[in-house]
């Protein structure tokens, strides 16, 4: 159950661009989960991804109206269930 | 006297409150980051005079990276706290205002950038917001004044609170969230062909060519504003006006003399040559003003349009890829913009770079590669007059450098680079009145600078050859001057005089007949061998002791090694 429920999360730099998704998992140290937090990126919070950038470059993605960019490396630690 | 805090998330227009509330206006833009120190001015509350504090902007109070900690520990020393929020992002925004209130510190909430979020289609019960906080809230609209004499009322109104219970983040947000759902109230809309735009500005295939359109508008914006007004102003107003005047004064000191010399320079073949007579009055006072003060103007008036309308973090989102091969991420292209102004303001800024190891090599590359408008204005007069080719040298050979060195700096400086993480705020037209304010407070402050340390420099270089130094100091060197850069013993003049100030360095090179070669071998070597004394002296302050002798060590080592190299490449190529 448990596996079936976590293939249906992808990462966020696998979302397509103008993809609507909900955050379902932040993995990553301490660190940086609190960075993502302190900038709105939460658990169950719903986005959608705006652009993403040739060679890994940041992902921008929108959060209630606003636009925030991830590096590659960031953007890999957040998982999405799309809608 | 009491210490009232301006604190709240990046980017919602705490400096634009700032500037309301004291009447003294600093530096606002759309970017996060923009303030990176801690600006104090003086406000009136309750006929006594307090101190208001712009903290810069942080989103937690549990901090994520050094700026933050910084920030945190201000809290403790202030008295009263404004807490600026920006109504389009409300529940972002109220996580630090949450931990604000469990300080208990007397504190009042401004709900900032209200008109644009009107537009935007979001309503804030304010009354409703108020009485879940606990603490006056009031509308703002810092960029017009609206709401801010309401601000000011209500600050008074602000208590200490008693008995708060302290939450964990978890529990903040849950509260935040319910708090967000009572009080606001969005009303879907289509986007904005403006919005549509923004989206496509951080396109790879769109992006990338908008950008360079915009990067060469720029640089034929602040050559054709630049010599626009070298050529058509203030050349003609030091020929008509102040050469009269100054062969004037020439006569009365019989044309020669110690005091003459020093006050108007030598006369050239019995005129006064302003770039070449090294008076205190000709040339000093023409290099800053007539030669440069022109691309400093042009150059900040186009960077204070770029800031204001938003674009910058847009350009750090393309270029992060390419930032990351140097070491550094995408964020780290605004203190080198800002440092084509002046290094100064480059280095302080570079303090949004949260490593140690990013600021070092920030700051290493912007005093080697980067030179200021001051520097560029004098080269761009002096070796352009030779043919664009050397333009295109020296300049190409410099962002050869950033790139090279960046990469060397990026493999054998040990940790990584961290991940560029920032909001991309909405493009916004600029307010001309704060666009102006902002500008001239840039050309005041580099007025104030520049001319002062034009003439010091002017002053040293003449009594440095009164005393035979600069001959001195010339044999000395003459093996690494001569030898290696293929340069003449004079040139130690203008090295010397490089660290007080870069464009009279350059102005020096003038009178010694250079060749091509050489001129663009010195040009390169003033650029990079060491920064002026201003950007030293934040370098110290930023890396500290020791890491400075590494970043210099670097600087002359690289310069050596760059300038052997194109006085040998450059004098093959244009000898024959």
């Amino acid at each position: 159950m448990e596996i079936e429920k976590d293939s249906e999360l992808i990462l966020l730099t696998e979302m397509k661009v103008k993809g609507k998704g909900i955050i379902k998992e932040i993995n990553g140290g301490i660190s940086v989960q609190k960075k993502l937090e302190s900038l709105g990126l939460r658990i169950g919070k719903k986005i959608t991804k705006v652009s993403s950038q040739i060679f890994k470059g940041p992902v921008v993605l929108e959060i209630d109206g606003n636009q925030l960019a991830l590096g590659y490396g960031l953007a890999e630690k957040i998982k999405i269930q799309l809608l | 006297m009491k210490k009232v805090l301006l604190i709240g998330n990046p980017n919602v227009g705490k400096s634009v409150v700032f500037s309301r509330l004291t009447g003294v206006h600093v530096i606002s833009s759309n970017y996060p980051g923009t303030t990176v120190e801690f600006t104090e001015g003086s406000i009136k509350l309750d006929k006594k005079k307090a101190k208001l504090i712009d903290v810069p902007g942080t989103y937690t109070l549990d901090p994520t990276c050094k700026a933050e900690e910084i920030a945190v520990k201000m809290i403790d020393e202030g008295d009263l706290i404004v807490n600026v929020v920006d109504a389009n992002n409300l529940e972002r925004n109220l996580l630090i205002t949450q931990q604000l209130i469990e300080t208990g510190k007397p504190m009042v909430v401004a709900i900032n950038l209200w008109d644009e979020a009107k537009q935007k289609g979001i309503k804030i019960d304010i009354k409703k917001l108020e009485k879940e906080l606990g603490v006056p809230v009031v509308a703002t609209v810092a960029t017009t004044g609206e709401g801010i004499k309401k601000l000011v009322n209500r600050i008074k109104e602000a208590k200490p609170k008693k008995n708060v219970i302290k939450s964990s983040t978890s529990d903040k947000w849950k509260k935040i969230g319910e708090l967000v759902c009572k009080v606001q109230t969005v009303t879907h809309r289509h986007k904005t062909a403006l919005e549509k735009f923004k989206d496509l500005t951080v396109k790879s295939w769109f992006g990338i060519p908008f950008a360079l359109i915009i990067l060469v508008t720029i640089f034929i914006l602040i050559r054709f504003i630049g010599e626009g007004l070298i050529g058509y102003v203030f050349e003609p107003l030091f020929n008509w006006l102040w050469t009269p005047l100054m062969m004037y004064l020439s006569g009365l000191f019989g044309s020669g003399g110690f005091i003459h010399d020093i006050l108007i320079g030598e006369l050239i073949d019995g005129e006064i040559d302003y770039v070449q007579s090294l008076g205190l009055l000709t040339t000093g006072l023409f290099v800053p003003i007539a030669m440069v003060l022109p691309y400093v103007f042009a150059f900040y008036l186009i960077l204070s349009v770029l800031e204001d309308i938003g674009y910058l973090p847009r350009f750090a989102v393309l270029v992060d890829t390419f930032m990351h091969k140097i070491g550094l991420h995408g964020l780290s292209i605004v203190p080198m913009i800002l440092g084509f102004g002046c290094n100064v303001p480059g280095v302080l800024s570079a303090r949004i770079l949260e490593s140690k190891r990013e600021k070092f090599i920030a700051m290493t590359l912007m005093c080697i590669t980067i030179p200021c408008m001051a520097q560029i204005a004098m080269i761009v007069g002096l070796v352009g007059s030779a043919g664009e080719l050397g333009l295109i040298i020296v300049f190409g050979t410099l962002f050869l450098v950033w790139i090279i060195l960046g990469g060397i700096m990026n493999k054998f400086i040990k940790g990584e680079s961290p991940e560029i993480y920032t909001e991309i705020p909405p493009y916004r037209l600029p307010n001309l009145k704060s666009l102006l304010k902002k500008l001239w407070m840039r050309i005041k402050k580099f007025i104030g600078e520049a001319v002062p340390y034009v003439l010091l420099g002017v002053l040293i270089v003449n009594v440095l050859y009164a005393l035979g130094i600069i001959d001195f100091v010339g044999k000395i060197t003459a093996p690494v001057i001569k030898g290696l850069l293929g340069l003449p013993e004079a040139a130690v003049g203008a090295i010397i005089v490089g660290f007080l100030r870069k464009d009279v360095a350059i102005g020096m090179l003038l009178p010694l007949g250079l060749s091509f070669t050489q001129l663009i071998v010195a040009s390169v070597v003033l650029a990079m061998y060491f920064p002026c004394v201003a950007t030293f002296a934040v370098l110290v302050k930023e890396l500290g002791f020791k890491d400075m002798l590494k970043s210099g060590t670097i600087m002359l080592g690289v310069t050596i090694l760059v300038g052997t190299i194109l006085n040998y490449g450059l004098s093959m190529v244009f000898s024959t």
